[in-house]
């Protein structure tokens, strides 16, 4: 893919960037607004719920951290970088999943693939017995941790069927805020969910552009290329493709408060995973012969609705 | 089957997994109950250092994170009139210094406390800091 940041209409994107200012409010504004980036993921976690309702469960002093880091000399984190609480957002029941991507990239292991299973299938026994609990994801995760191989691959898929039993009761939402993004097996999980919100600053993708860059050389993706990058992952593409239902600012009351709309407006009609139909039309319609760029897949995805 | 944990003097990790027998024979009593398999690993660097508290605390604080440059502190008061400091980090060789810190700090802090440091090469300065940063949140 060639470079694009001649593509005119996409420098609202590039505007948008890491840290930079959004293009629809005042420098004002933008420095008065809590980001919601900048907060750590248990202050994220914990600013969604609803004053003083918050509760952590499997906390950090609880210890239940990977068995299998230390073994590789690897550094475990008391929480195994997952952070679960349980409280109410606007009066709803609802569960908290945070990744923290500072810790291996918030990758997916045993432990902190089994705390938010166990969490989404707490909050579908609840929601079987009459008290719908909604479930919110704070995605920033590369996928799965590389040292728990095989059994973050089966988390993850404990994970999808997981979120697949709840979805039908109350909405689970995912949301994708900070650079780190969300990418393999996460990524499919975030697909199954009733919504997804993203950040402009925020990524979503199967492979990663490091990825793509290994294995098929950096004349088809130069993973620094951060224009590139986010023109093709960044959360207004996601949005202009429909891949996802709320783009927002990096703003903390923003942010809950889209949150908390989408929790009171329950589980949708249908969900995007359902829409097979949609999806096989539209990869049916798709030229692979031709150079797809971050462009024309827009203006292909607006004319495949 | 299950996993025990236990560090060595030299403190390499054992770990030692716990495999029932499959029983074939339910009257067969001389087979051993437990297969004893002894996995010796080296481990990332350890230590444990102790120093003399006077103060009690009544809160405990969780910081940081085990990201690259950082290090997650876990502060617990303790009963008694002494303060442990167990650290794991994943940069070896570094023990002098990782004492140096914790003497200048408990120096000036004399809470009876447990302190769990899980470190990802934090400078001696970002130590430094997120143990402030642990006393504050205890005592805030």
């Amino acid at each position: 893919m060639s470079s694009l940041a001649d593509v005119a209409n996409l420098s609202d994107i590039a505007k948008g960037g890491v840290g930079a200012k959004s293009a629809s409010i005042s420098t004002r504004e933008y420095l008065q607004r809590r980001s919601f980036i900048e907060l750590n993921a248990r202050e994220r976690a914990k600013a969604l719920f609803d004053s003083e309702t918050a509760r952590e469960l499997a906390g950090p002093f609880d210890r239940i951290e990977s068995p299998w880091l230390a073994i590789q000399g690897v550094t475990p984190q008391a929480d195994d970088g997952c952070i679960v609480m349980r409280g109410t957002i606007g009066g709803n029941q609802a569960v908290v999943i945070a990744f923290n991507g500072a810790f291996q990239g918030g990758g997916i292991g045993e432990v902190s693939g089994a705390k938010l299973t166990a969490a989404l299938d707490l909050a579908c026994r609840d929601s079987e017995n009459g008290k719908n609990t909604s479930a919110v994801l704070l995605l920033e995760t590369g996928g799965v941790r590389l040292q728990e191989a095989n059994l973050g691959l089966a988390a993850v898929a404990e994970i999808i069927s997981s979120i697949i039993a709840l979805r039908a009761h109350a909405p689970v939402i995912s949301v994708i805020a900070g650079p780190v993004g969300c990418f393999g097996g996460m990524s499919l999980a975030a697909g199954v969910s009733s919504y997804i919100v993203m950040t402009r600053e925020g990524r979503l993708g199967l492979n990663g552009p490091e990825v793509i860059e290994e294995e098929s050389g950096v004349e088809e993706f130069d993973a620094t290329d951060r224009t590139l990058i986010w023109s093709i992952y960044g959360g207004q593409q996601r949005y202009n493709q429909g891949l996802i239902d709320v783009l927002v600012d990096d703003d903390a009351d923003q942010t809950i408060k889209t949150v908390n709309e989408l929790i009171a407006k329950g589980v949708p009609p249908i969900n995007r995973s359902e829409q097979v139909d949609v999806y096989r039309s539209r990869i049916a319609a798709l030229d692979p012969s031709t150079q797809w760029e971050p462009e024309s897949v827009r203006s292909f995805t607006s004319h495949h609705k | 089957m299950e996993l025990d944990r236990s560090t060595a003097k030299d403190g390499r990790l054992i770990t030692s997994i716990s495999i029932p027998p499959i029983q074939t024979n339910p009257n067969q009593t001389s087979v051993p109950s437990v297969v004893k398999l002894f996995v010796l690993k080296f481990l990332m660097e350890q230590f444990e250092f102790s120093y003399p508290a006077k103060r009690k605390i009544l809160k405990r604080a969780h910081v940081g994170v085990v990201g690259s440059g950082d290090l997650e502190v876990l502060l617990e008061p303790t009963e008694g009139d002494a303060a442990s400091v167990l650290v794991r980090t994943s940069v070896d060789g570094f023990k002098a210094n990782w004492k140096a810190v914790l003497d200048r700090f408990f120096g000036q802090y004399d809470g009876a406390v447990h302190i769990e440091i899980n470190d990802a090469g934090a400078t001696p300065g970002a130590v430094y800091l997120r143990l402030q940063q642990a006393v504050e949140a205890s005592e805030s």
